[in-house]
C-alpha cells in the first residue's frame, strides 16, 4: 500500500461511524446499495417461511392489479 | 467482442418474492442475477409502481416488518440498476387478453426485450412469443427457464 492510500485508509478509520456511512452510501454503486438493502430485509422475519411468503405476495400483487384495473 | 447481455423484462411477483423470500428459489435466482448484472433488466413507471404498492401491502409488509424508507430505497435502487423505459407502447388490443398484463408486455416490446419473466400461467405464459412488426420477438417464459437460458448464455 503507498503511503497516500495509507494515509486515506487512516483517515476513513478515524471518522466516526455516521460520517463512515455517508462515505460508503456515496461510493456503493447501485448494485452493492440493492444487495445490502435486500440482504437485510431477507433477515427478518424468522418463522416466516418462504412458501407464506411466495402465497402473500402473489394476493397482495393480484390486489393491487385489481385495484389499479378499477381506477 | 464482448457479448450483448440478454435483456429482459421481471414481473411484480417476481421482483417482490426475490426480494423477500430467503431460501433458494428461481424468483431468488433471477434476483440475484438482475442484481448481480448477468442480464439487462428493464423497467417501466408501471412496475416500478406495482413493487411499491405491492411491498406496502401491510401482509407483505409483515412479513419482514418492512418501513416506509426502506422500500422507497429499495425500489429507487432498483430503478437505479435497470435501464428504464416508459412502457407506454400502445399497440397491444389483441395481447395479452388481461388488460393488467399488458403494461408489463409493453415494457418489454419498447425496451427491446428478449425475454419477459413471469409465472402468470393463466394468461402471460401461454402466449409464449410475442411478435409485432418492427420488434425484437419477445419470449415469455418462467423464472426457470430463464436461468436455463442464462446459464446456457
Amino acid at each position: 500500500m503507498t503511503r497516500g492510500l495509507a494515509a486515506i485508509k487512516e483517515s476513513i478509520n478515524a471518522l466516526p461511524m455516521e460520517d463512515k456511512a455517508q462515505l460508503l452510501e456515496a461510493v456503493m454503486t447501485p448494485q452493492m446499495r440493492l444487495r445490502i438493502l435486500v440482504n437485510q430485509v431477507r433477515r427478518r422475519g424468522g418463522g416466516v417461511s418462504d412458501r407464506h411468503v411466495d402465497r402473500v405476495v402473489n394476493k397482495a400483487v393480484k390486489r393491487v392489479r385489481r385495484a389499479a384495473g378499477a381506477r | 467482442m464482448p457479448r450483448a447481455l440478454v435483456r429482459a423484462v421481471v414481473d411484480t411477483n417476481i421482483l417482490v418474492r426475490g426480494i423477500l423470500r430467503r431460501r433458494e428459489a428461481a424468483a431468488v435466482r433471477v434476483f440475484d442475477s438482475l442484481v448481480r448484472g448477468d442480464f439487462q433488466p428493464l423497467i417501466s413507471d408501471y412496475i416500478l409502481s406495482e413493487v411499491t404498492k405491492t411491498l406496502q401491502e401491510p401482509e407483505v409488509r409483515a412479513l419482514r416488518r418492512l418501513e416506509d424508507n426502506e422500500i422507497d430505497a429499495i425500489v429507487g435502487a432498483l430503478r437505479d440498476v435497470c435501464e428504464f423505459v416508459p412502457g407506454d407502447y400502445q399497440d397491444l388490443e389483441k395481447v395479452p387478453r388481461d388488460l393488467k398484463d399488458r403494461p408489463i408486455v409493453a415494457a418489454g416490446i419498447e425496451g427491446g426485450a428478449h425475454f419477459l419473466v413471469t409465472d402468470d400461467r393463466r394468461d402471460l405464459l401461454p402466449l409464449k412469443v410475442i411478435l409485432l412488426a418492427g420488434y425484437r420477438p419477445l419470449q415469455i417464459v418462467t423464472p426457470g427457464d430463464f436461468l436455463r437460458h442464462l446459464g446456457a448464455h
